[in-house]
């Protein structure tokens, strides 16, 4: 007889859920002739639940499966939920009436939900190979997804570049991670740390390749320049999605294989901290000429893709527990922001040109209401989740030597630009109106069911940050 | 409870406004009033709790590793920015319900309002923080009154210039916060004192100073001020010139000072030196200008630059004045731009050339203009007067020199506030904006009025706040001592406490 | 360093690149260039082109040979499970099962969808 890996089922029952889930979808979408576009996406949240209470055994324990190569710790069940939030919401943004989808939301449904399969692939994953096949699954499900709007030449073009920049990336991951493997003899993140310590020259150049990829999945600067094409030209749902979800699950990538491989040796992460603060200057200054308001977002989350960085400085897992919150909080926020943006604009256009939204506080006050909070909350103003994550941030950084004091300068520097930025979107709410009131989009409720999730988040992220800390138990600590 | 109840009561009156429906203002206008001056009233009753007394409310907010709290006192200090920001709330908000879209004034009142409970929360709050969240709060409601309330280009500009030079100062702060709370390991730091690295602690002060130059503002960090001053509606200037600019004082003296005294010692010099050009710079700009509210902007700065000097000078006798200055300026600042935007409704000019001689027509605005601008120049009875003569005298005790050069500004005052008065209220009727005046209408005239009657208050009974404040100010009591060079200071009742240093340790 | 087996192999790869690159570049610094037009046409068997180099492609072709690729290389994975068919046991069964099945939904959907037809 062969040795067999045990497989823990229970480990991996969220991930098999959902892939079922996906399955699902697609033969109900063959099966009922003209499938009922909501009730495909019902299907998909009705998946996410069922994953999620089949992770909820697995909260507080830190377990592996598959000889090491899957882990279930509190660190994966943190980002597991949160793409699993992401990926609800979806599809509540999802179910207006406009064309996200192309016209076959089967294939859409299934799609976003492989996606979030391989995103939570990423999390868990404790080797490179099952790193690759997370983020591979991710991308190739997103290729397709950005091209999802193909009546709007620009999302075709979106996809296009996504798909030509994102192919010629993983091929830097997957070089990387050869060359890493090389240099350990071992795939298991936990054993690249020997080799990491030794210094030797083919693990700095794997390494170096490995962070290339990522860093172009978490669109660093200055692997940045897909983003606002990619942004601008995808579904407005998928936009919200590839914001979040692709943005939490590459984080948890990079920071299992920080924590794991480099322990304390924060010399090693240089080359990351300079791609955090020239993303922190190109997001936040980029930002600042953009016109349209997913462009804009783009800009915003290179941006706070270089904030979150700050928590890998220093050392001890408290900046894990930082990481996760402020991608909690930005979920939450980016999540609210892209629903107010959905409701608005009717027969599938998307309201998207920041000048159209002149006096929208006096034509539509609950919409311009809650999208200030939203913004005011990823410009990082108090008693909004931004404002907490954006301390956590500051006081993990400065405990960083003169890498982290930089990190921090940059942070506060780029935030002031955002003010401009965030606050020239709120500003033009706020200025009498002129033209014609916009129209809500088909499917209202749905986005304010969103809207009511990404609101109830900020808010209580904002003031109440104990309420993160009461998961604690439960959230972000690695194992190795 | 009172405590809660003080800060939130106007938050909750806005909410309540909103429930009012669109078409009639009348109902707005009475809830907004309401709100205002219930909070007035029950904020009187800080004062009856004694001059030692604090009032207290606490309960944890985050626990951890960074534990904060939410955390809320009034003391001898806050209890008057407490008083200047209810009093002037009122007569601002019923100020503003002159705006010209009936329409948008509910929008308007709300922003007031909550603008008034962030003033409070500053104030009030006894963690840092919590001051924090405040502090940056207080953005938001003057960027979109100014952003849309107004109706030029010119005032957009105003509120951008508002939005980034406070937002970056309130970052400075931030980070200021976060380096401090590496060392603290704590934001409740009120009656604390802590140990800073020599290395670490001037930078920490210069963080916290920054921001509080800028909201006071203090000359070179005064960019903001003018437009801003210039371009809001006058019931915004007066909480923003009256109120929200002594959040930068009040800063220095509940965190800055006695956080750090002895960065604050060391750089005396320097901010001493900008305090002193602030009171020239302004009174100086303020003689050239033909806008009427520019004018008052740039004696604004003279003013507080006075204030910082006094604080600088650590004197027992200037540090307590400065109390009694800022009070009073804020009222004095209030009077002056509500005073002025009633003529401004009026005319539609701000341009001092272009009308004249409006006492004749208007006698009520001239009498009520008259107080506030007399207060202005320092008489003696109104309130301007007793701050200036304390901190004049507490400050030459260690900065003669400062102090003589600041001398300066009571004359300058008097040229700069006699050209607004004459200009405006003597001389002929001849140009032909004057057309256009009409006399005060009794509520214009009944809401300057508690302003000028707290500036007679203060002015012939100035001990009423000075005895409130030092003997409280001196209850914090430091738990460690921390060492530093004036001596002479630590003799101070009211410096011990608030440089931390503690007589005891000597 | 020498005596590593795989010294050998550089110096392999290093004589490779050398001999293709002299090849590719000692010619083009001997020869004299005397272009013309019939010279510089694409080669097209000693017939003149017809028709433009880059032609179209009907979309279908792409399609067809998209879905051959994935269902063929399914085939692939298949082999060696053959081979190892009773060492791999229950699990391995199960575990092809699933594989199948996965794949069967997809080819049932392709084929509902329309992907087969010669559109």
């Amino acid at each position: 007889m062969m040795q067999l890996p045990a497989i823990d089922y229970a480990v991996l029952a969220p991930l098999i859920i959902l892939v079922a889930t996906g399955l699902l979808v697609l033969l109900v979408d063959l099966v009922s002739r003209q499938a009922a576009r909501n009730v495909l996406y019902g299907l998909g949240v009705a998946g996410c639940a069922a994953s999620f209470a089949a992770s909820l055994p697995l909260s507080g324990r830190t377990v592996t499966t598959l000889s090491g190569a899957f882990a279930a710790d509190r660190f994966s069940w943190g980002f597991d939920a949160l793409l699993l939030l992401t990926l609800a919401v979806t599809f509540l943004l999802s179910s207006l009436k406009r064309a996200e989808d192309g016209g076959s939301p089967g294939s859409y449904a299934a799609l976003l939900i492989f996606c979030t399969v391989g995103g939570m692939i990423m999390a868990g994953a404790a080797n490179l190979i099952g790193i690759f096949l997370g983020v591979e699954l991710l991308s190739l499900a997103l290729y397709i997804l950005a091209g999802t709007g193909y009546p709007r030449q620009a999302s075709q073009e979106a996809a296009l570049k996504y798909v030509l920049l994102g192919s010629l990336a993983s091929g830097f991951l997957i070089f990387g991670s050869a060359l890493l493997y090389g240099a350990a003899g071992s795939i298991a993140l936990a054993d690249l740390a020997t080799a990491a310590a030794s210094g030797a020259p083919l693990f700095v150049a794997g390494f170096g390749l490995w962070l290339v990829g990522i860093a172009f999945k978490l669109a660093l600067s200055p692997f940045h320049t897909w983003t606002p094409d990619v942004y601008e030209g995808s579904p407005l749902a998928v936009t919200a999605f590839m914001a979040v979800a692709v943005k939490a699950a590459t984080f948890s990538v990079l920071a299992r294989f920080i924590y794991t491989v480099f322990q304390h040796d924060s010399a090693a992460l240089i080359p990351v901290w300079a791609l955090a603060i020239l993303s922190m200057l190109v997001g936040n200054f980029g930002a600042v000429r953009q016109g349209n308001l997913k462009r804009l977002l783009a800009f915003s989350s290179i941006a706070q893709a270089g904030y979150i960085v700050l928590a890998l400085s220093g050392v001890g897992s408290k900046g894990l527990s930082t990481m996760l919150f402020y991608l909690i909080a930005y979920g939450f926020m980016n999540l609210g922001a892209f629903a107010t943006i959905s409701l608005l604009g009717d027969g599938g256009e998307e309201y998207v040109d920041i000048e159209g939204y002149r006096g929208l506080f006096f034509r539509r006050p609950w919409v311009a209401t809650w999208m200030t909070i939203f913004f005011a909350s990823l410009a990082g103003i108090p008693a909004t989740a931004g404002f907490i994550g954006k301390l956590l941030l500051l006081e993990q950084a400065l405990g960083g030597g003169p890498w982290g004091i930089a990190m921090a300068a940059t942070l506060i520097l780029g935030t002031l630009v955002s003010f401009y930025v965030y606050f020239k979107v709120i500003y033009q709410m706020f200025l009498p109106a002129q033209g014609q009131a916009p129209q809500f989009a088909g499917n209202a409720a749905a986005s304010w069911v969103a809207i009511a999730v990404g609101a109830t988040g900020v808010m209580l992220l904002g003031i109440v940050p104990q309420a993160f800390y009461l998961a604690q138990p439960y959230l972000a600590a690695a194992s190795r | 409870m009172l405590l809660n109840t003080v800060i939130f009561l106007p938050l909750a009156a806005a909410v309540i406004l909103l429930l009012v429906p669109k078409g009639d203002a009348r109902p707005a206008k009475a809830i907004a009033l309401a709100g205002a001056v219930a909070t007035f009233a029950l904020s009187l009753a800080f004062l009856g709790a004694g001059p030692n007394a604090s009032a207290q409310f606490s309960i944890p907010w985050i626990t951890g590793a960074l534990p904060a709290s939410y955390h809320l006192r009034v003391d001898g200090i806050s209890l008057f920015f407490v008083l200047l920001t209810t009093l002037v709330s009122v007569p601002a908000i019923w100020a503003a319900f002159s705006y010209a879209d009936q329409r948008r004034l509910r929008g308007y009142l709300f922003l007031l309002l909550a603008f008034e409970t962030t003033l409070l929360g500053v104030f009030t709050a006894g963690d840092l923080l919590l001051f924090y969240v405040y502090w940056d709060l207080m953005l938001i409601p003057v960027f979109l009154l100014l952003a849309g309330y107004t109706d030029s280009a010119a005032a957009r500009r105003a509120a951008w210039g508002y939005l980034i030079y406070n937002g970056a100062g309130g970052l400075v702060l931030l980070l200021g916060i976060v380096g401090m709370v590496a060392v603290t390991r704590t934001f409740e730091v009120l009656g604390h004192s802590f140990a800073f690295s020599a290395a670490a602690e001037p930078w920490l002060f210069a963080a916290f100073a920054l921001a509080f130059l800028i909201k006071t503002p203090v000359f070179p960090f005064h960019g903001w001020m003018p437009a801003t001053y210039t371009q809001a509606p006058s019931p915004v200037v007066a909480m923003v010139a009256g109120v929200q600019s002594k959040a930068g004082l009040y800063g220095f003296l509940v965190f800055a000072l006695p956080l750090f005294p002895n960065a604050a010692h060391r750089f005396a010099g320097p901010l001493v030196a900008l305090g002193v050009i602030s009171v020239l710079y302004g009174a100086f700009t303020a003689l050239g200008q033909r806008d009427m509210k520019t004018l008052v902007a740039f004696s604004s700065l003279s003013h507080l630059g006075l204030v910082i000097l006094a604080l600088f000078a650590f004197d027992i006798t200037s540090v307590p004045a400065s109390i009694l200055m800022v009070v009073s300026h804020g009222l004095i600042a209030a009077a002056l731009f509500l005073l002025l935007g009633f003529i401004e409704e009026r005319t539609r000019t701000r341009d001092l050339s272009a009308f004249g001689g409006l006492g004749a027509r208007a006698p009520r605005l001239q009498v009520l203009m008259l107080i506030a601008a007399m207060a202005a120049l320092g008489l003696p009875g109104l309130s301007g007067f007793a701050g200036e003569f304390l901190i004049f005298i507490g400050s030459w005790q260690t900065q003669p020199v400062a102090t003589a050069i600041s001398l300066l500004s009571v004359i300058l005052a008097t040229v700069y506030v006699l050209r607004v008065f004459q200009g405006a209220m003597n001389g002929p009727l001849s140009a032909p904006a004057d057309a256009r005046i009409t006399e005060l209408r009794p509520r214009e005239g009944w809401l300057v009025a508690p302003l000028l009657a707290a500036m007679f208050w203060l002015g012939v009974w100035p001990a009423w706040l000075n005895d409130r404040t030092p003997t409280t100010v001196g209850s914090h009591e430091a738990q460690t001592a921390v060492p530093h060079k004036a001596q002479a200071i630590a003799e101070s009742k009211v410096l011990s406490g608030l440089l931390g240093a503690s007589e005891t340790a000597r | 360093m020498l005596q590593s087996p795989w010294t050998l192999v550089a110096v392999y790869f290093l004589v490779a690149l050398a001999i293709a690159s002299a090849m590719a570049i000692v010619p083009g610094i001997f020869t004299r260039k005397r272009p013309t037009k019939s010279k510089s046409d694409p080669y097209e068997c000693g017939v003149p082109p017809t028709s433009a180099l880059i032609g179209r492609f009907p979309v279908r072709f792409y399609l067809v040979a998209m879905l051959f690729v994935v269902f063929d290389v399914e085939a692939a994975s298949f082999f060696p499970w053959a081979v190892k068919l009773r060492a791999l046991g229950g699990f391995g069964f199960v575990e092809m099962l699933t594989f199948i099945v996965v794949l069967g939904v997809g080819y049932a959907y392709v084929w509902k969808k329309g992907g087969f037809s010669w559109r």
